[in-house]
């Protein structure tokens, strides 16, 4: 039962965030200071991550598509498969376990000084003030750190696929598009929209929900950080799932 | 210009437990009222419900004869700007200095040049014996302070209705006194209706013109303050004397066995829930 009222309550949060974020004035300064504070959070890692994560997507389809004659496409598919998924994963995981989390430890810090209360007594709505900008600057920022992972990782994989398995840069880009399309990258790039407004939803609502004192708050920042990755997850998939339905694929 | 608050049959509880029932007085405008009892009584709790962050189970709340249990949320906004409250330890906003906080209500609900927002806020640090404090932030500065600085805030809109929450708890019994002045000096200068919540037996018996007390989910009394002083009621006895022997015991629960009730509220379950919540 209780999970069901929390979801209940999360949604109805949300719906008053989207109501927010339509009321004057917009906390435009609020927005452009938590979207620096995500960026700083979190590009570093996110560059870090996606090194890596484009050369063992190259390294393992290499050798796949060696063992199924295809080498001429192993370029595309690793491009394919950086775009596709691995962007999108990357950003959901870079913004929920360090955007996320922040902003849920910083409402939740506000909530237990009674900060929120001082705010909603002095005639401020917090979800105004706070939540809408945050949730604003998240979904900005997923949608450019997403960006960011699929270029890192378009370069990680060309140097894996031609410097170290001999491909040839001809044909890593002619058979990239030969497979991908445009709608790879849209696709893409709205899921990472979602992610970060779903991510800055679940922290911000987490951290105003805190109780219980100093441990509330870091059981609320954990909670914020295994939720979001367990519900953008199955998002990632229903939302792949319709994109497949939706848009035909090249060469089927 | 003080305003006066009637309420009536307010009852409140979080899930099973009642934190109180039946709680009907009127604070009369313009004075001071106190309101006593034990630790975790609930008292916090009824200064929340009172701006709205609580909604009551039952009963009404008529602020300047408004009734503001029902209202939205929108529109207790319009009405909490007559209000100001002081929070326990100050709940000022970490992430700015103690002039943006008390500048801040200003700045949100008037029009006021920055000038006219200047000369208020010095003013009001000045009131409170903080001028040229305005640069620090809250982390730096002492409880007793952080308290002055909310209070400061609290009354930046001239506020016509007045709430303390333990404006004396953690301050030494001289900056009580100072403090508890200070109130008695804004209640004469504006006129506004004081509640002020406390166990603070001193305050209690100096500063209101009335005094009340929550004790075991309940109102024991409202009335004027000689009445109380002189009331043979053996809780407001016991608590006015701080003794050890009466009806009140060394944890609310103990007290509460004789009535057959459930135990008291740990503040862990009330702290995080709110109307918006419910």
């Amino acid at each position: 039962m209780r999970v069901f009222r929390a979801t209940g309550e999360f949604v109805a949060f949300g719906l008053d965030t989207v109501r927010a974020a339509f009321r004057r004035p917009f906390q435009l300064g609020e927005a452009i200071q938590q979207a620096w504070f995500l960026v700083s959070v979190s590009i570093l890692p996110t560059a870090l991550v996606a090194i890596p994560f484009g050369a063992v997507v190259a390294l393992q389809l290499g050798s796949l598509t060696k063992q199924l004659g295809a080498q001429s496409f192993s370029g595309a598919a690793s491009v394919i498969a950086v775009v596709r998924e691995a962007g999108p994963i990357v950003t959901a995981l870079l913004i929920a376990g360090a955007g996320g989390a922040a902003m849920c430890a910083d409402l939740g810090a506000r909530k237990i000084r009674e900060e929120l209360d001082a705010m909603r007594v002095l005639g401020i709505d917090p979800v105004q003030r706070l939540v809408v900008p945050r949730v604003i600057a998240s979904a900005v920022v997923a949608v450019l750190l997403n960006g960011v992972v699929s270029a890192v990782g378009i370069a990680g994989g060309y140097v894996f696929t031609v410097v170290l398995q001999d491909g040839t840069p001809g044909s890593y880009f002619a058979s990239f598009a030969a497979l991908g399309q445009v709608a790879d990258l849209v696709s893409a790039e709205s899921r990472a929209l979602v992610f970060g407004i779903l991510a800055a939803l679940i922290g911000c609502y987490l951290g105003m929900n805190a109780k219980g004192g100093p441990k509330g708050v870091g059981q609320a920042v954990n909670a914020s950080v295994v939720i979001s990755f367990m519900l953008l997850f199955a998002v990632n998939f229903v939302m792949v799932a319709i994109y497949f339905q939706l848009v035909p694929q090249k060469g089927s | 210009m003080g305003v006066a608050v009637e309420i009536d049959g307010l009852t409140k509880s979080f899930g099973a437990q009642t934190v109180w029932s039946d709680v009907s007085f009127t604070l009369p405008a313009g004075e001071i009222s106190v309101l006593l009892g034990p630790s975790g009584t609930g008292k916090s709790v009824f200064l929340k419900t009172l701006v709205g962050l609580f909604r009551p189970d039952r009963g009404t709340i008529h602020i300047d004869g408004e009734e503001i249990t029902s209202l939205h949320e929108r529109e207790l906004y319009r009405v909490r700007r007559r209000l100001g409250v002081l929070f326990q330890d100050g709940a000022l906003f970490g992430s700015m200095n103690l002039y943006d906080n008390i500048a801040f209500p200003l700045r949100e609900h008037t029009r006021k040049t920055e000038a006219e927002i200047r000369a208020i806020v010095n003013d009001r640090l000045d009131l409170v014996g903080m001028s040229g404090d305005g640069e620090k932030f809250p982390g730096e500065i002492s409880g007793g302070m952080r308290k002055r600085a909310g209070l400061a805030r609290a009354l930046v809109l001239d506020p016509e209705l007045i709430l303390c929450d333990e404006p004396d708890s953690g301050l030494d019994p001289v900056r009580t006194a100072f403090l508890g002045e200070l109130i008695a000096e804004l209640n004469r200068t504006t006129g506004a209706t004081f509640l002020i919540v406390t166990h603070d037996i001193n305050t209690a018996k100096t500063l209101p013109d009335h005094i009340g007390m929550l004790y075991l989910r309940r109102l024991v009394a409202f009335a004027p303050r000689e009445e109380i002083l002189a009331s043979d009621d053996p809780v407001l006895r016991q608590f006015l004397a701080a003794d050890m022997d009466g009806p009140i015991g060394m944890a609310e629960e103990k007290d509460a066995v004789g009535n057959g009730k459930g135990e008291t509220l740990p503040e862990e379950q009330y702290r995080g829930e709110h109307r918006e919540d419910a």
